[in-house]
């Protein structure tokens, strides 16, 4: 090659360009977000539902400490599979992320019969906001006193203890098989696909023998004294009912919970995704997120985008084990 | 032509009858606890297919006066509905395409010119308030975004 | 009586300057967003909850019930005006209070409607006040195999809404019934006619079907005879006449009865309790075959069961927190946001706010009247826009409002299937209120039965073992011989000889 002046110049040109052009992308990533813009915050399910509202109060947290817009949009239906496809396929440049609950987010793809069009590969998780563990409640007369009653007495008749839950693969749903395969219990499910608040009534009315629902469903009967809350399936009592034991401290290693995170579409740069989680870790700190999150009922859990995909990990395990079950 | 639009239309519901009929033979019948997800589907449809044909044979007995009623009405009408019938579906179809803004401008204007044959002032005025108006009516007090364009030389005008 | 002296302590704080003003505001606002296609009381609840952290919790609570029941009032307006339902539960009120509104009594339709919807709300207060703990545990009574009778009730009425042609009613029947399984089934939890398309696996919507049925067949129709001619006969006085009046008490009594019942019991909506009192009106009147072409009683018994339901439905939330509705459900959580919880403890802790709010009821219902009535006037002139834009606005309208309910263009398109297929249906007689009584009760009715059955694992005999449900299946039955009899008789009559 002719290394003359003018091919130089043309080379040390094109060079530089080469390598203005490699450090962009680096710097918008770094420069993100840009200031004055607005970032989408798609949120699942319908305006006034829970997963809104805390969706919104981060949203609204977020604003502050990034400085940005963030617009909630709500595309609601069949359960956020239309918006996880519609994440699925935005462009990863930070500024669209989405709500994700699970268990409902993982059966959405797990499950054949949903034909969904991606898997947990098409999305890079953000963060864990909010959980909501689950519980275990009776009426107060009601002849089960302890946890290990009311399984006793599902073990001893099969199928003649009724039990709510929130519908056919709801959370409570896989929690009761779970607690059916360790204690070899049969419960019989009454499935309430409306949600959790419908089946209130039914078993306020004493016609249904037991409740499952979550911590946050049940706040109003507790205080009114109006249910008998049998256990919470989480690691650690719960601040909202000092007094109920866990699962696991009567001999049940059950773990279940509503699990609220969001999430941003695979391919967004490793950078924006750690600014963007550290974000929600401080607004998850602070005492006005926290005391309106609280108000609610809620649990504030965070969870790093490593963590998060290791929490999701294994419970995908379990849906995936708990599937067929859930069919019969 | 009325009497053959009612007996066209009954074979028509009684075919559609028969279609849900085999599709829900694919579903669950009976489950061991009761109907399954493909019981009342077929059971209502069953029904349906056995309605259809009696409200057949109802409209071959039917000699009254207004089956001998015209059914459809005239070329013009025909034309006026077919165009809003199109006009709606155009601007369902574009509107992520081009906007909401656009989409809604475009179909106010053309209905209101030429289907409702207004001077040009009102329909301009109409058609502005409709379309970016109401945008950021939605957009600004109620949080409610409506469509804007996935083209990107529209995007950037704000459409 | 304490309910009573509470009542008064309640009025004290409701009365409050501050007080009184949001409750306006509420209800200014709750009565825009039922106009408003699209957005229904849940959607505009949610978007003003965080307007409301800075208010004071009395305060808050008052605006966003104010809303909650303004919203019933708003969707009447369109439903008169423009036969486009502003709202699920307003549907209804198109046949006959659209057909009024064609014969020059727009305005007295919305007035009576607006007078109704006020001594329906009162009632479903003073039910509060006065009895909310018998009510509510007469309520619980009702669990899936309640409900599931007594929707089996609602169904046997259905006849009632047939016109000429049994027919076809039992076929628009069984055709709601068969749109109303598309989704996802309450027995597997899996998609049933989806056709693999995400967006029918909530099932197809509703808000998009009624104005498709209603709203875009009825400009279709009127695109026939060419957009230039006004359709309506010259307007008559804003205000009801002796008789209007007369007529309306009836309905009152009847639909502040079914609305505030129904709104009791979980998984009773309020387009039910409307469809309801509609049937009801036209069995107790005299003149049945007249309904459809601008009833009096029409109007006022649904649109004062819709409101009475409002109302009502918050009594289980006062009594046992629990949210009958999704839309009942924000307002819980407007009170849990400010730190209160519903339910017995609230008269407890927080008297002043559970009493002060209660009192804001009949004082918000009172404002939905006194704002509403003046107002008439303003939105009859709306029927004087020549056709020729006003159908434009119109279909706008209806294309805005099937969006919203999705954020998403599909819902346009099932506006626009149902929009010319019921075209189509009405010009060969075919009546479409049994459609969409059957497309309200249906899904709730599949659920309620496979709730049942999961319950008494599969035995159909708990039907009759529960006392409620026994004799609620024998209302049914007797409701839909009543008819075979009559004819029977009359054929015996005539045999012998005397006149019918």
């Amino acid at each position: 090659m002719n290394f003359n002046k003018s091919n130089r110049f043309v080379m040390t040109m094109t060079l530089a360009a080469l390598t203005v052009l490699c450090i962009n992308p680096l710097s918008a990533q770094t420069a993100w977000p840009k200031k004055g813009s607005s970032v989408q915050l798609w949120i699942g399910y319908a305006a006034g539902s829970g997963t809104d509202a805390g969706a919104r109060l981060m949203a609204a947290g977020l604003e502050k400490e990034l400085g940005v817009t963030i617009v909630p949009m709500n595309k609601p239906g069949a359960s956020s599979q239309i918006m996880y496809t519609a994440l699925a396929g935005a462009k990863g440049d930070g500024y669209v992320f989405g709500t994700i609950n699970f268990p409902s987010a993982i059966i959405s793809y797990i499950d054949p019969d949903r034909k969904a069009v991606y898997t947990k590969k098409n999305f890079s998780l953000l963060a864990l906001h909010i959980i909501d563990p689950g519980i275990i409640a009776v009426l107060p007369d009601s002849p089960y006193k302890t946890l290990g009653d009311l399984i006793a007495a599902a073990k001893a008749n099969p199928k003649t203890v009724t039990i709510t839950t929130s519908g056919i693969q709801s959370d409570e749903h896989f929690a009761l098989l779970q607690l059916e395969e360790m204690t070899g219990a049969k419960f019989a499910f009454v499935h309430f696909s409306t949600g959790a608040a419908s089946a209130m009534a039914p078993f306020m009315g004493g016609k249904i023998d037991a409740y499952t629902g979550n911590v946050a469903d049940v706040l109003a009967q507790h205080k009114a004294g109006q249910v008998r809350i049998l256990g919470v399936m989480d690691s650690e009592r719960t601040r909202f009912y000092p007094d109920v034991p866990t699962f696991e401290e009567q001999g049940f290693k059950l773990y279940n919970s509503a699990n609220r995170g969001f999430a941003v579409p695979a391919g967004t740069p490793k950078a924006i995704v750690n600014k963007l989680s550290a974000a929600m870790k401080k607004v998850m700190d602070s005492p006005e997120h926290q005391k309106l999150v609280e108000d609610m009922g809620l649990t504030l859990r965070y969870l790093s985008p490593e963590q998060y995909s290791k929490f999701w990990d294994e419970y995908a395990d379990n849906v995936k084990r708990l599937l067929p079950l859930s069919k019969e | 032509m009325n009497k053959n639009v009612h007996l066209g239309t009954a074979i028509g519901f009684f075919l559609f009858a028969a279609v849900i009929m085999v599709q829900s033979l694919e579903l669950q019948f009976y489950t061991n606890l009761g109907p399954g997800p493909g019981f009342f589907p077929f059971i209502l449809s069953s029904i349906f297919a056995v309605l259809s044909l009696v409200w057949f044979m109802q409209s071959m007995r039917d000699t009254s006066s207004e089956t001998k009623r015209r059914f459809l009405p005239d070329r013009a009408a025909l034309l006026r509905i077919g165009v809003v019938i199109v006009a709606v579906s155009c601007a369902a179809l574009v509107m992520d395409l081009i906007g909401y803004q656009l989409a809604m401008f475009i179909f106010l204007f053309v209905l209101i010119k030429f289907l409702g044959k207004q001077k040009y002032l009102v329909t301009t005025i109409v058609s502005l308030a409709g379309s970016v108006g109401i945008f950021h009516l939605f957009g600004k007090v109620l949080s409610l975004l409506l469509p804007t364009s996935t083209l990107p030389f529209l995007a950037v005008l704000g459409l | 009586m304490n309910a009573f002296s509470n009542l008064m302590m309640g009025f004290s704080v409701a009365l409050a300057p501050a007080n009184l003003l949001l409750a306006f505001l509420g209800s200014a606002i709750g009565t825009l967003i039922g106009v408003l296609p699209g957005i229904g009381p849940s959607a505009g609840a949610a978007l003003l909850i965080p307007l409301t952290f800075t208010m004071e919790p009395t305060g808050a609570i008052i605006m966003l019930t104010a809303l909650f029941y303004g919203t019933q009032y708003g969707g009447t307006i369109t439903s008169v005006l423009l036969n486009v339902p502003g709202e699920a539960a307003s549907a209804i009120t198109c046949l006959d209070g659209h057909a009024m509104a064609k014969q020059g009594r727009a305005g007295t339709a919305l007035s009576l409607a607006a007078i109704g919807s006020f001594m329906g709300g009162l009632f479903a207060t003073l039910c509060l006040v006065v009895a909310a703990i018998p009510l509510t545990k007469m309520a619980l009574q009702f669990g899936p195999v309640e409900s599931f009778a007594l929707l089996t009730v609602g169904l046997s009425l259905m006849m009632g809404l047939a016109g000429k042609s049994i027919i076809k009613a039992l076929m628009m029947g069984v055709l709601g019934l068969l749109l109303a399984m598309v989704g996802l089934d309450p027995v597997r939890g899996m998609p049933r006619f989806t056709f693999d398309r995400l967006e029918l696996m909530d099932g197809i919507g509703f808000i998009p079907i009624i104005m498709g049925i209603f709203g875009l067949a009825e400009v279709l129709s009127n695109a026939e005879d060419g957009f230039g001619t006004m359709k309506l006969a010259k307007m008559s006085s804003l205000f009801p006449t002796k008789q209007d009046l007369k007529d309306s008490v009836g309905p009152i009594a009847r639909g502040s009865l079914i609305g505030t019942g129904l709104g009791l019991i979980p998984g009773m909506t309020g387009s039910a309790a409307s469809f309801l009192s509609y049937i009801a009106e036209k069995k107790a009147s005299r003149t049945p075959e007249k309904f459809g072409t601008g009833m009096v009683q029409g109007v006022v018994g649904p649109e004062t069961a819709n409101n009475a339901h409002a109302n009502g439905a918050l009594i289980p939330l006062f009594t046992l927190g629990i949210p009958s509705s999704p839309t009942v459900a924000v307002i819980m959580g407007a009170f849990m946001m400010h730190g209160l919880i519903p339910g017995p403890f609230l008269f407890q802790e927080h008297p002043d706010i559970a009493w002060g709010v209660i009192a804001s009821f009949v004082i918000g219902n009172l404002m939905l009247l006194i704002l509403n009535l003046p107002l008439i006037g303003i939105w009859v002139k709306i029927l004087k826009i020549p056709y020729g834009l006003l159908f434009a606005i119109i279909l706008a309208f209806m294309i805005i409002g099937s969006y919203s309910v999705n954020n998403s263009v599909f819902e346009i398109g099932i506006m626009v299937v149902f929009g010319i297929v019921s075209y189509f249906l009405r010009k060969m007689d075919f009546p479409m209120a049994p459609l969409v009584l059957t497309l309200i009760l249906g899904p709730q009715m599949e659920r309620s039965l496979r709730q049942s059955l999961e319950i008494s694992q599969g035995s159909f005999a708990i039907f009759i073992e529960t006392p409620l449900s026994a004799v609620l299946f024998a209302i049914a039955a007797v409701i839909l011989i009543a008819p075979a009899f009559k004819s029977l008789r009359k054929g015996k009559n005539s045999i012998s000889g005397e006149s019918t």
